[in-house]
C-alpha cells in the first residue's frame, strides 16, 4: 500500500478508527494491521505527532485507563468536533472516488 | 524515550503523561515480540526499532503541538541574518572598517536556526532553545546604534527584539496545568526577565562607557552587585511563591529597587533638583 497516500489521510483513518470505539495507541497500529491484511504497518513516529494534532484540534480527547502509578493506557474518544470533521473528510474522500470513478470511465467509453 | 518528549516545549505535566504514554506502547511491543519465543533483550530492542529515531518521532511530535513555533524562530533567525550581515556590509562599504565582531552575532544566530531545524540529535530542545533566544537577545540589544548607519531598518529592530521576547517567554514561562498562581507566577517571571536584561545590559553599557572616560574598574561592581542580589532574590520570590504569594508579588517592589540603584547617580542629581 502506498505510505504516501495513507500519510496524506492519516486523520481520516485513525479518526475512523476512534469513531466505532475509543482506543489507544497501540491498539491502533494492531488493528489498522488487521484491516490492511499486514500490508500497512503504521510507524509511532506517524500515529502519535497525529493524535497530538488532532487531539490540539479538538477533534479528540484522551483519558487514562487507570490511576497513577498503575501500568495503564491511554484512550483516545471522539468529540463532536471530531465526528463533524470525520463527516466532511469522509465527504471529500467520496467526492475523490467518484472523481477517479468518472475519469476512468471517460477512458473506456 | 525520555529523550523523545526532550524534543518537545511541553510543561512538565505533559511531557510526564506523552512519556508514560509510549513507555507502555514500547513494553507492549516488547511483551508481544517475547511471546513470540524472542528473549526480553532482543524484543526491547525490536520494539525500540519499531519506535524509530529518537529525535524525528520528537520533532514531529513539537510540530504537532506546536504549530508555527518553528517558522517563527526561522523567521527570527532569518531577519537577525539579515540584520547582522547587513550591518557588516554596510559599515565596511562606508567605512572600510570590518567589524569582526558581528561574528558573535552570526554564531547566535545559528544556534537558533540549528536548533529550530534539528531532526537529527536528539537534546533537551527547550534549553537550548531558550539559551540561543536569550544570547539573541543580548546581541541584538547592543545592535541599538545600527540605524545610525541604515535609517529605514530602524524599526527592524524593535520588531526583531519584540518577536525574540515574545518566543523565550513562549519557550520557557510553560506551566503545569494544575499549577498554583499561574497568573503571579508568569507576572514574577516576565518583570524579573524584561527588567534585568534590559536594565542590566543598560547599566553595564554606561559603566563601561563611565570606564572609556576614565573611571576606575570597580565602577562594574555598581552593576554586578546590584545583579547579584537581584538573581538571589528572584530564587527567593520563586521558591516562596506558592506559599505566599500576595508577599512575593508585593516584592517585585524590591525588584525594581535593586535594579534601579544601578542608576542611582543619575536618578538623584535630577531627583534633587526638584527640590533645590
Amino acid at each position: 500500500m502506498d505510505k504516501e497516500m495513507m500519510k496524506g489521510n492519516i486523520d481520516l483513518i485513525l479518526l475512523s478508527l476512534i469513531a466505532e470505539r475509543d482506543l489507544y495507541g497501540y491498539e491502533m497500529t494492531k488493528k489498522l494491521k488487521r484491516l490492511s491484511d499486514e500490508a500497512y504497518s503504521m510507524s509511532e513516529g506517524t500515529l502519535y505527532p497525529a493524535l497530538k494534532r488532532m487531539e490540539r484540534k479538538g477533534w479528540v480527547t484522551s483519558y487514562w485507563s487507570a490511576p497513577e502509578g498503575e501500568r495503564r493506557k491511554k484512550y483516545y474518544t471522539m468529540t463532536n468536533e471530531g465526528e463533524t470533521e470525520l463527516e466532511r473528510k469522509q465527504k471529500d474522500w467520496a467526492s475523490l472516488h467518484s472523481l477517479l470513478h468518472k475519469a476512468r470511465k471517460s477512458y473506456d467509453t | 524515550m525520555k529523550r523523545i518528549v526532550a524534543q518537545t516545549d511541553c510543561k512538565r505535566s505533559e511531557r510526564d503523561d506523552l512519556y508514560e504514554e509510549m513507555l507502555t506502547h514500547v513494553l507492549m511491543r516488547r511483551d508481544e515480540e517475547m511471546e513470540a519465543g524472542k528473549t526480553e533483550k532482543e524484543a526491547e530492542e525490536e520494539a525500540m526499532k519499531m519506535f524509530g529515531k529518537e529525535a524525528h518521532i520528537g520533532d514531529g511530535l513539537q510540530q504537532a503541538m506546536f504549530p508555527y513555533r518553528r517558522e517563527l524562530l526561522l523567521l527570527l533567525a532569518l531577519v537577525s541574518f539579515l540584520f547582522t550581515s547587513g550591518k557588516y556590509i554596510t559599515v565596511l562599504v562606508q567605512e572600510q572598517t570590518a567589524l569582526w565582531y558581528l561574528l558573535v552575532g552570526m554564531v547566535v544566530h545559528s544556534v537558533v536556526l540549528f536548533f529550530a531545524l534539528n531532526r537529527t540529535f536528539a537534546v533537551n530542545r527547550k534549553l537550548w532553545i531558550a539559551l540561543g533566544l536569550v544570547f539573541n537577545l543580548i546581541f541584538l540589544l547592543t545592535q541599538g546604534q545600527f540605524w545610525t548607519y541604515y535609517d529605514f531598518l530602524g524599526p527592524v529592530l524593535p520588531l526583531m527584539l519584540l518577536l525574540n521576547l515574545y518566543l523565550l517567554y513562549r519557550t520557557v514561562l510553560t506551566y503545569e496545568r494544575q499549577k498554583d498562581h499561574k497568573m503571579s507566577r508568569r507576572m514574577i517571571h516576565i518583570v524579573n526577565i524584561t527588567l534585568s536584561l534590559v536594565g542590566g545590559l543598560a547599566a553595564l553599557n554606561i559603566h563601561l562607557m563611565a570606564m572609556g572616560f576614565g573611571a576606575p574598574a570597580t565602577i562594574l561592581l555598581n552593576v554586578f552587585i546590584p545583579m547579584a542580589l537581584w538573581a538571589v532574590l528572584y530564587t527567593v520570590q520563586i521558591r516562596l511563591l506558592s506559599r505566599f504569594p500576595k508577599l512575593v508579588v508585593g516584592s517585585l517592589v524590591l525588584t525594581v529597587l535593586i535594579l534601579a540603584y544601578m542608576f542611582w547617580p543619575f536618578i538623584v542629581p535630577p531627583v534633587m533638583g526638584l527640590f533645590e
